[in-house]
């Protein structure tokens, strides 16, 4: 039954995930508060863990969700289910590209739900946030971290790294 | 390890907001947009909707006509 529940959830992330990783963040909080598979924190340390493995952000989240919940079946089912919407969308437009792709009403629909995206990805950084921003430190250090991301672009993992050696040196 | 996890979902949080800063530079063109993205602000603070029908109503929102647009 986890094996069905988990292909049926993780096929409509794939399916309404538009945009990119981070996407499937807003949508993986909604399986933590309806099935209770894995607490917010825990979701956020999925998050660090699958920004610092090679692969799409999104593909690794569904993978370590999936095995955190039934075991390696369970990461097999997730992986494959999230991939499976993409994998036919792609089939199909193939086909079509050249007559819809251009289409108004297809780019307007992808205009619209842009913004939406990203109002869904902040709110999930805000839920986040109510879990690990417990103190003063902590956001000295988010508005540090956040800084140097603007001005120094360096790859998610440098941060993360930087972030565990604060973390132990400072015992925070 | 407690520790460093401590830090490390401060760096999550970080990396979102970089990442929707990001977005909002490359993607934000026009007044439809701000809206979208204040109400689905909105709807998620006030009612915590799920993110599905986040998307299927903000795809609606094609129907707004594009006014004030900043970028070509």
């Amino acid at each position: 039954m986890i094996y069905i529940l988990l292909c049926w959830e993780f096929f409509k992330i794939g399916l309404f995930a538009v945009g990119g990783g981070l996407v499937t963040v807003p949508f993986l909080f909604d399986l933590s508060e309806t099935y209770g598979w894995f607490s917010a924190a825990e979701l956020t340390d999925m998050i660090a863990v699958s920004q610092s493995t090679p692969g799409p952000i999104g593909i690794n989240m569904a993978t370590y969700v999936g095995f955190r919940t039934a075991g390696i079946g369970g990461a097999l089912a997730a992986t494959l289910s999230e991939i499976l919407p993409s994998m036919i969308v792609v089939y199909f437009i193939s086909r079509l590209l050249t007559k819809w792709a251009e289409h108004r009403y297809v780019i307007n629909v992808l205009n619209g739900i842009r913004p939406a995206v990203m109002a869904l990805i902040l709110f999930s950084g805000w839920n986040i946030a109510k879990i690990a921003i417990t103190d003063m430190k902590a956001l000295v250090i988010l508005l540090i971290l956040t800084l140097l991301m603007h001005f120094y672009k360096k790859s998610a993992i440098f941060y993360i790294v930087i972030s565990a050696i604060i973390g132990l040196l400072c015992k925070l | 390890m407690k520790y460093a996890f401590g830090v490390i979902r401060v760096c999550v949080v970080a990396l979102i907001i970089n990442t929707v800063a990001d977005m909002w530079r490359k993607g934000v063109k026009n007044v439809r947009d701000y809206i979208v993205f204040v109400v689905v602000m909105a709807l998620l603070f006030a009612f915590d909707l799920s993110a599905i029908l986040i998307v299927l109503l903000a795809s609606g929102a094609s129907f707004i006509p594009n006014i004030g647009s900043k970028k070509p």
